[in-house]
């Protein structure tokens, strides 16, 4: 080992108290002579410091959710529920665009306001007041589709919510809304194809998700970009957001050829056999939706005269 | 949560639970803060920094509580906010002198203490996380070097003690190149370093 870092580790031990009587003596007696030694042990010091201080500084940006959202109430005791969800792409995400990328699952637990930091006064939410005795569908502006299911918010307890809860949606897709103050941190870099944030409350209060009911989220993508990840915001002290825990997206939208997919009726497929018409698709294709509509009307009629008999 | 209890909640080890219930403390600071040209959001940040302080303050050798939890964090809140003002070119409008007679007597040395920590813990928040994660298992979790080789992927003991030396080593270069930020009043700061 390099003799500044044989140095550092003295100094150490000396910090931390684990030299003999005799080790510190002659320690101290060097220090004394050497301006340098002095100074390396008084930096060390504020390091392991400042160590110790990072680590309290993150408990305490975490209790501080706690104590924001996690406080007893007369409605919720509910801990905020936000999803902000990054999904890493080659290009930017359009909307109408197939296929799309699903999330899905729980929530992690931030303050909305925080999360977004410059950004939240940038982007334009959306409010939806959710009736929990529906299942709610709702279609972004963006392109994102949420699928927010019946009594899938609980209180701190886990008891179901009745009656509105108000979700709030922002969503950055585009390169000017990702540009707009989102900015993240971390080792490596990412390229991303857009995020969004989602925080829902009753009555103000924050709620959470039912882990058996997950909301789910459809978002847009222009293409099916290998290595594209799902990313859970996390804000760090000075307002950034890192990207973590990334996780494989659900593809439960899958884009296909018309042509191959199979509309027939019952018994269709079969009676065309059995009149050796069935070799070509093409054909199979042409003479159901030449004449479906003619058959669709035929059994409407055929109903309407069950009904009157 | 009493005051008796927060201390013995930190100092053994369990900080979120000490810090969750001083977090009761900040609604008065964020009165102040917004009564002197601040927002929310400057409130939380000076009374993290307070909770950083106390927390520290509690950890070294021959603390005793002098004074309640509450004053203690109000009094430092008060002078850092005070300080970030002096920076923003602002003063204080419902600065009242009696209030200062609250304050603990070592607080100016405590902050200027503060002030080279702070620069510490920006010197080693540059390394990025993983030599932050080292040091913080050394330092704070005091993990041995065997179970953080293990931890993060190292070849063994020895890869693990250089990394962390290496850290340690390129956040003092970082540390010495950043400009001292002192949040005591000039003149003052400097005295009682080695206090």
């Amino acid at each position: 080992m390099r003799d500044e870092l044989h140095l550092m580790e003295l100094v150490d031990r000396y910090l931390d108290g684990s030299m003999n009587a005799e080790e510190r003596a002659v320690f101290e007696a060097r220090a004394k002579s050497s301006g340098d030694l002095r100074e390396l042990i008084e930096d060390q010091r504020a390091l392991r410091e400042g160590v110790a201080r990072a680590h309290a500084r993150a408990a305490a940006t975490k209790a501080y959710r706690s104590y924001r959202f996690g406080k007893p109430g007369p409605w919720i005791g509910g801990a905020v529920v936000v999803a902000v969800i990054g999904i890493t792409a080659a290009v930017l995400m359009l909307k109408h665009e197939a296929p799309t990328n699903e999330a899905q699952g729980d929530a992690p637990m931030e303050s909305f306001e925080e999360l977004l930091g410059e950004a939240n006064d940038a982007l334009h939410p959306l409010v939806i007041n959710v009736d929990t005795r529906r299942d709610t569908t709702v279609l972004s502006p963006g392109g994102i589709v949420l699928d927010i299911p019946r009594g899938c918010f609980t209180d701190s307890l886990g008891r179901p919510i009745n009656g509105p809860v108000q979700v709030t949606l922002k969503e950055a897709l585009t390169a000017i809304d990702i540009t707009a103050g989102l900015s993240t941190d971390g080792d490596t870099l990412l390229e991303t194809g857009g995020m969004f944030h989602i925080d829902a409350r009753k009555d103000g209060r924050a709620v959470r998700i039912d882990p058996s009911k997950p909301i789910t989220a459809m978002v847009p993508a222009q293409r099916n970009q290998q290595g594209m990840m799902l990313y859970r915001g996390e804000e760090l002290p000075d307002g950034r957001i890192d990207w973590r825990d990334p996780q494989p997206l659900k593809k439960s939208l899958v884009p296909v050829d018309i042509t191959t997919l199979n509309f027939y009726p019952p018994g269709y497929e079969q009676q065309l056999a059995e009149l050796g018409q069935d070799e070509r698709k093409a054909f199979r294709d042409s003479l159901y939706w030449s004449f479906a509509n003619l058959i669709r009307s035929a059994s409407q009629w055929e109903t309407m005269d069950s009904g009157r008999g | 949560m009493d005051d008796l209890r927060i201390i013995e909640l930190i100092q053994s080890g369990k900080d979120h639970e000490a810090f969750k219930a001083l977090y009761a403390h900040l609604p008065k600071v964020e009165h102040l803060v917004r009564q002197n040209s601040g927002r929310g959001g400057d409130a939380k940040d000076i009374f993290q920094d307070a909770l950083i302080i106390f927390h520290r303050r509690v950890r070294t050798e021959g603390f005793a509580l002098t004074s309640g939890i509450g004053t203690f964090l109000f009094a430092v809140c008060r002078n850092l906010w005070r300080e970030e003002l002096r920076r923003r070119n602002k003063a204080l409008t419902t600065w009242d002198l009696e209030d200062e007679a609250d304050e603990p007597a070592d607080l100016t040395a405590l902050l200027a203490r503060e002030g080279e920590y702070s620069r510490a813990e920006q010197a080693l928040k540059s390394l990025g996380d993983k030599c932050l994660d080292v040091l913080t298992r050394f330092y704070v979790k005091h993990e041995p070097l065997s179970a953080i080789a293990k931890a993060l992927g190292f070849a063994g003991e020895g890869a693990a003690k250089t990394r962390k030396y290496k850290c340690l080593e390129e956040a003092r270069k970082r540390y010495r190149k950043l400009v001292p930020v002192t949040v005591a009043i000039p003149g003052q700061a400097r005295n009682d370093k080695n206090n």
